[in-house]
Order: C-alpha cells, then sequence, then structure tokens
C-alpha cells in the first residue's frame, strides 16, 4: 500500500486542483482552454476547491476514517482526477494547428456569413471570419469596408501548404472543445510547414470570385498568448 | 519522493517537445479544457450531495418516498428548475437521491432534467437565439423535449436499476461538518476520476475522428438530426453555455439543434462514463434506446409546429 493516509491524499488532491486553476487565472492561461463565456469557472472553481481543501483539512483533524492507509485504488483514482493538471503542466505551450483545423466542422458545416455578420458592429479590424464571412455576404462587405485593394495584417498558422497558402485561426465559443477553424487564402509566399504560425501583411484582392490575401508578406511569429479568438455571438 | 518525481517527469515532457506533436497537442488542450470546464461543477453538485446527506432530515425524504412514482418521477424532473448546474453536477445529487429512498425512477428523472431544465441553461438559450420569439420558442422546445426524455427515461430505467457500490469508507456522523466535508470529498473524487475518463475519452474522438463527414448530410432532416445529436455526444460541452455553439451550426436546420440542444445534457462522453460508473454498465444503452428517437421526435414536433 502507498504509505499515506486517505486525509492527506485528499488534501492534496483538492488543494493541487485549487492551486492549478488558480495559477491559470493568475497566469492568463485560460483564454488557451475556455471562451470569454465560460472563462469565470476558473477563478470560482479556484476559490470553491480552496475552501474545500481548507475545510476538509480542518474538519477532519479527528476523523478516524480519514486516518486509513490509502489503498493503491484509491491513490490510482486521486491520481486520475490530477491528470489533467498534469498534462496540462507538460502541454502548456501546445496549441490547436492543422490536424485539429482538418478534423473539427469547420465551416463546411458552419454558415460564416451568419457569424461575420454578428461582427457588423465590430472593431474594424479585419479578421478570418470578416474576410470569410464578406466574401460570401455583399452587404456585409459593404458595409465594413471590406474590398479588393483593403490591407489586411493577420497572424494565424499555416493550415494547407501549396499555391495558394491557407492561413487559419481558431475561433472558439465556450471552450476549444468546441472551436472551429476558419482559413483564408494567401498568395505571394514562399513555402512554409504546416503549424508554422506566421503573420502576413497583404492586400485584398478577387480570383475565381473569392476574396484572397495577395502581395502577401510574412514572417514567422511565435504562437500569441492568447492562441483563439473569441466568437462572441 | 512522489512530489520531486513529479516535477521530474513534467520537466522532462516539458523538454522533449511534445507540445509539438500536433495530435499529443489537440488531444491534451480538448482534455483539460473539458476537465477544467466540469469538475467546478461537480464540486458543486457533491456540495449539495453531502448536504442532502447530512443536514436534510430522513423524514423529509420519507415523505417524497411514500408518493406514487407517477408523481415522483415528474415532480423530481420539475424540481430541475431550481438546480443551476450543468450535467456533471447533477449525477451526484440524482444518486444521492435515490440512496435516500426516493424512488429510482424519480432519481433519474430528476439528473436528466436538471440540466436542461435549470434556469442559466433557460436564459442562455434564449439569448443565444437573440431573444424575442425565436429565443422564446427555443427555450419552451428544449425545456419540453428534455423534460419529456426525464420522465420516460425515469419510468423506463427506474425499474431494476442498483446503485453501483461506493468505495467503503465509513464516516463518523457525530459532527456534522466533519461528515459534510468527508461526503463531499468522497462525491467529488469519485465522480471526478470517472469525469476525468469521460474527458479522455471525448478528446481522443475529437483528435482522431473527423466531424467534417457530418457536413455532407446538414441539408437532410434526420440524418442532419441524428448527426447533431452524435456531434453533441462527442462534444462533451456544458450545457450552461452549448447554446451559443449550437447557434453557429447554421448550415443544419433549426429543429437539428434543437436536437444538438436537448441530446447533449442528457448523455454525452463523459456523461456516459459517470453514469456507467454510477448505474451500471448497461444504463447508458438503455438510455440512448429512449433519448434518440424522444430528440427526434421532438424535433420533427418542431418542425412541424414552427
Amino acid at each position: 500500500m502507498i504509505s499515506l493516509d486517505v486525509r492527506t491524499g485528499r488534501i492534496v488532491t483538492l488543494g493541487a486542483w485549487a492551486a492549478f486553476l488558480i495559477w491559470l487565472q493568475l497566469a492568463d492561461q485560460v483564454p488557451r482552454y475556455l471562451g470569454s463565456r465560460t472563462a469565470w469557472i476558473v477563478p470560482v472553481g479556484g476559490i470553491a476547491l480552496a475552501f474545500a481543501a481548507m475545510a476538509y483539512a480542518v474538519f477532519t483533524v479527528d476523523s478516524a476514517s480519514a486516518r486509513q492507509a490509502l489503498r493503491r485504488r484509491d491513490g490510482f483514482g486521486l491520481a486520475a482526477v490530477l491528470a489533467p493538471a498534469l498534462v496540462a503542466l507538460c502541454m502548456s505551450d501546445a496549441t490547436l494547428g492543422s490536424l485539429a483545423a482538418a478534423n473539427k466542422l469547420g465551416s463546411r458545416g458552419i454558415d460564416v456569413t451568419q457569424l461575420a455578420a454578428s461582427l457588423r458592429k465590430g472593431s474594424g479590424k479585419i479578421d478570418f471570419v470578416v474576410i470569410r464571412g464578406a466574401d460570401e455576404d455583399p452587404t456585409l462587405a459593404k458595409q465594413r469596408g471590406i474590398e479588393p485593394g483593403a490591407a489586411v495584417e493577420l497572424t494565424g498558422f499555416v493550415y494547407k501548404t501549396g499555391k495558394p497558402l491557407r492561413l487559419a485561426r481558431f475561433y472558439i465559443t465556450c471552450c476549444v472543445a468546441d472551436s472551429v477553424a476558419i482559413d483564408v487564402p494567401v498568395y505571394g509566399l514562399g513555402a512554409y510547414p504546416k503549424d508554422t504560425w506566421l503573420n502576413v501583411t497583404g492586400f485584398l484582392a478577387r480570383r475565381d470570385g473569392h476574396l484572397v490575401v495577395t502581395n502577401a508578406k510574412a514572417s514567422v511569429t511565435q504562437p500569441p498568448k492568447h492562441p483563439y479568438l473569441m466568437l462572441n455571438l | 519522493m512522489v512530489f520531486w518525481t513529479v516535477v521530474l517527469a513534467v520537466i522532462a515532457v516539458r523538454r522533449s517537445g511534445a507540445a509539438d506533436q500536433v495530435d499529443l497537442a489537440t488531444f491534451a488542450l480538448v482534455f483539460t479544457s473539458i476537465a477544467v470546464e466540469a469538475l467546478p461543477f461537480v464540486l458543486l453538485g457533491a456540495m449539495v450531495s453531502a448536504a442532502m446527506a447530512v443536514y436534510v432530515p430522513e423524514t423529509a425524504f420519507g415523505r417524497i418516498a411514500r408518493l406514487p412514482a407517477r408523481l415522483q418521477v415528474p415532480g423530481l424532473a420539475l424540481c430541475g428548475f431550481a438546480f443551476p448546474v450543468c450535467e456533471c453536477g447533477s449525477v451526484p445529487v440524482g444518486r444521492r437521491l435515490i440512496e435516500r429512498g426516493v424512488a429510482p425512477a424519480g432519481g433519474v428523472a430528476f439528473m436528466l432534467a436538471a440540466p436542461i431544465l435549470n434556469p442559466i441553461v433557460l436564459i442562455s438559450t434564449f439569448v443565444a437565439y437573440g431573444g424575442g420569439s425565436r429565443g422564446t420558442e427555443m427555450v419552451a422546445a428544449r425545456a419540453g423535449i428534455g423534460l419529456v426524455i426525464a420522465i420516460a427515461a425515469g419510468f423506463v430505467l427506474g425499474r431494476g436499476i442498483q446503485l453501483r457500490p461506493r468505495p467503503e469508507h465509513s464516516h463518523d456522523h457525530s459532527h456534522r461538518k466533519g461528515a459534510f466535508v468527508e461526503h463531499l470529498a468522497d462525491d467529488f473524487l469519485l465522480m471526478g476520476r470517472f469525469l476525468v475518463l469521460g474527458a479522455a475519452l471525448s478528446a481522443l474522438l475529437q483528435t482522431f475522428v473527423p466531424q467534417g463527414l457530418i457536413a455532407g448530410v446538414a441539408g437532410t432532416f434526420v440524418l442532419g438530426t441524428l448527426a447533431l445529436m452524435g456531434l453533441a455526444f462527442m462534444l462533451s460541452l456544458c450545457s450552461e453555455a452549448d447554446a451559443f455553439v449550437a447557434t453557429s451550426f447554421t448550415a443544419f436546420s433549426l429543429p437539428a439543434q434543437l436536437a444538438f440542444l436537448a441530446f447533449g445534457p442528457i448523455i454525452d462522453t463523459k456523461l456516459a462514463v459517470l453514469y456507467g460508473a454510477t448505474f451500471g454498465p448497461r444504463f447508458v444503452p438503455r438510455l440512448l434506446a429512449v433519448a434518440i428517437p424522444l430528440c427526434l421526435l421532438g424535433s420533427l414536433a418542431f418542425e412541424v409546429l414552427t
């Protein structure tokens, strides 16, 4: 048997999760996992778990049952609960890329025009979903001034290589599980491997009836700290 | 010793460049996001369950238990309006209700109805669909289908339910606060390990199964509806925010989106693991046999009536 008692094992598990959630919040790592609608869960959950750990520690001091030795099976159960936190610590630099983009529902199941329409009152910054929406909705294009010749600056990852290269960015609503990759064709760049993050500047043009980025220049960049853009519908 | 072993292991994995492996990165991100989003709600459910175990007198449950099942089941399903957590939190509460003497059918009905009927879910659905008459229709339809499935599943599945035994820990109930925190820890850690397993399964599906396969059936009613129900099962979203995801599936019909919203909180990958751990392996296929046709019928009714 593992030489821990039940009480210690549980305090460690509850406390570790509380610390992990609080760390996610303080290190500004929450946007890596959750959208703005559900981000509140992290600080609230962290504080609640911290109180739960402290309350358990205080009110089980004299508990005989809590002093029982931790059985191997229970130990593995506690380790399983901690697994997501450990995975996150091991992979804190991870971002979604071309594999996820290929497997996600993407714009084939989602009407990008509807999404972009919700951004009609937006900041004016032209991003992936706005370009794709304007591509399919002339009204949106006119409202946002998105027309051939407009200058654009996009930061995204290489989704598909070739000519044109397809640059993409993930949008999320609730959490990473519902993320959608929106991509834009880019002409004028050299060869970059898939999943390379690029900062691309260029101009919009129409080719074969679709809005694309042309005369593009790119520089390789690090994945942004907030790799996903939010779809605030 | 264990702590430093873990620290060294984390450092070694980070240095190995595992985050650069696209399949590992995708799995890790989806896995962690589902767990981070769900575990606080499991804690909330465990708090309610622990409070029921320690602070609610036996007589209260006795009164409910004496009611005939035909009153318990719909009555407990309607109690879901007062329980503002998503589906992960309702499983420990449903289990506790059954342990305290409520009819198993009633416990199951509550457990299935609460994630859909709770006010936060209904409000978020209303807002996601733009309010007004469209928002009201979607809220009413989601609540209606959810209630029907919960009551039907309660009656059908309630017979012969046997709760899987908990790991044996004796609790000293002479001190209420001590008993409360011990029950809290029991429920949270028991549910938590199965939630993590479900999150891992969902992440595996999302990493390796192409979702684009379903895009081709978006325009057909039955296949499109079944496809979105399958997607809801795979994505394992929280019911308090899934309406905003559903609205993005505009290539699919509104009835299909409704099925997504009704089916997901009833059963998804992580819930399937939780249900199996709580009620045994036969529970999940029996629930699917009830939920799938009722979701389809509900969506069809919505299509006809609106």
